[in-house]
């Protein structure tokens, strides 16, 4: 175990994945960027594929066209596939169109979902698009029905979600309807449910099940009137008597294939 | 020396795959909240069957991709997995010679090294213990899972093309 040879080729290796590592804490460091930029079509084709072997929602139908299919030449295949994609990227990007006009200064940068990490434990994400496109750390990132994080990392290609679902999301939200504050963030039993919490809330509040949650806009980080999404119900905690709502988003963040970034909005301006 | 570049050719493109199967979403279902690391699956089989200068340099490739996949900054899964890999190798090369079985287990063993560490470090402070019962421990499971077949596929690829 202490050959002399074998221990030599342990410490050179320990000493260049350390300054590998030195190297790469920074934003947009060399390698990591390198890496993602190199893999970033693979997992573009991938997450593609993987996406649209889930989306088959009339068996009989697609058996009929698949029939068809197969007596045509594989450009009828493309021209599919390619109508598919197409019809998609419509049906996501009028959605974004009817988030943007309730909030005109949102600036919105349409993207996919690419890969999702085994080691992250509540349903982070990586986008495709990177700093190239204008993102950058702290942007928002919504769905056509609300937020679902923000951006934790950024490199040329490619950006990393933290979601709401995670203790670190940090959200300063207001109840619409009673107009009562807090603070969303994440626990891991609310993350299993697919649920996300808000705490920090005022002993006498009137948040009720069913009163729909948004950012408040206080902090700058997020802005103003973006739908988190609704109250399931208020969880009391004995340790220290405080309540959190338990905040239910109107997406499955742990299976969605496409959001937007936010990469520029008007500060101080109220979404209509 | 053909039929070893061969065989590091073929453990690249292993690599590649394994990295893009564990990545991409919904393709590997998750089992009581976990899925497994490919990655750290790879090297610790490839660190039980093959020399130490490889294995480290695989375990280091390896974890340094399984670093950028997780938040950017290579680090952690780098230097851990180079470590163990290393002693893994050591163990079944001079200690325990003694085959499949021996490896397996040093494997499960360093399974739970590796994903035990990253839970102290990285999610004990964010989620607390309970998050081990939701997802490490499954995680581990799963890992482990993945390593032995591609235990066997690596030993047949380095018997094959030695």
């Amino acid at each position: 175990m202490l050959d002399k040879r074998n221990l030599k080729a342990l410490i050179i290796t320990l000493i260049l994945v350390m300054t590998v590592s030195v190297f790469s804490l920074a934003d947009n460091s060399l390698i990591p960027t390198a890496v993602n930029a190199a893999f970033r079509g693979i997992f573009q084709i991938s997450a593609s594929a993987a996406s649209a072997g889930s989306d088959i929602s009339d068996p009989e139908a697609l058996k009929a066209e698949n029939e068809e299919l197969k007596k045509e030449n594989a450009r009828l295949r493309e021209q599919l596939v390619d109508y598919l994609d197409t019809k998609e990227e419509n049906e996501r990007l009028r959605g974004y169109y009817e988030l943007k006009e309730k909030n005109k200064s949102l600036k919105l940068l349409p993207a996919k979902v690419i890969r999702r990490d085994p080691n992250d434990d509540f349903c982070g994400f990586t986008l495709d698009v990177g700093s190239v496109d204008s993102v950058k750390i702290n942007d928002s990132v919504v769905t056509e029905n609300g937020l679902v994080g923000r951006i934790s990392r950024v490199d040329a290609t490619t950006c990393m979600v933290t979601t709401i679902l995670s203790p670190d999301a940090r959200v300063a939200a207001v109840d619409k309807q009673s107009g009562d504050g807090g603070i969303i963030s994440g626990s891991d039993s609310l993350c299993s449910r697919g649920m996300t919490g808000m705490g920090k809330l005022d002993g006498d509040n009137k948040i009720a099940a069913d009163d729909i949650i948004v950012t408040s806009g206080t902090g700058g980080v997020y802005p103003p009137n973006l739908i988190v999404g609704k109250v399931r119900e208020l969880e009391f905690n004995s340790y220290d008597a405080s309540q959190t709502a338990v905040i239910e988003p109107y997406d499955d963040i742990s299976s969605i294939t496409a959001a937007a970034v936010v990469i520029d909005y008007m500060k101080g301006s109220e979404g209509e | 020396m053909k039929l070893k570049i061969i065989r590091y050719a073929a453990y690249s493109l292993e690599i590649i795959l394994l990295l893009v199967l564990q990545g991409t979403p919904g393709l590997i279902p998750e089992v009581f909240g976990g899925k497994p690391v490919l990655l750290v699956s790879f090297a610790l089989s490839i660190a039980a069957v093959e020399e130490v200068v490889p294995s480290l340099v695989f375990a280091a490739v390896c974890g340094a991709l399984a670093d950028i996949s997780a938040g950017g900054t290579i680090g952690f899964f780098a230097v851990s997995l180079t470590l163990l890999c290393y002693a893994l190798c050591c163990l079944t090369r001079y200690y325990f010679s003694g085959g499949a079985a021996i490896a397996v287990v040093l494997c499960l063993a360093a399974t739970v090294l590796i994903l035990g560490a990253r839970f102290l470090l990285f999610a004990l402070p964010q989620g607390g213990a309970e998050l081990f019962v939701s997802h490490y421990i499954s995680r581990m499971i799963y890992t482990f899972a993945a390593t032995v077949p591609l235990y066997f596929l690596n030993r047949f690829l380095s018997d094959a093309l030695k």
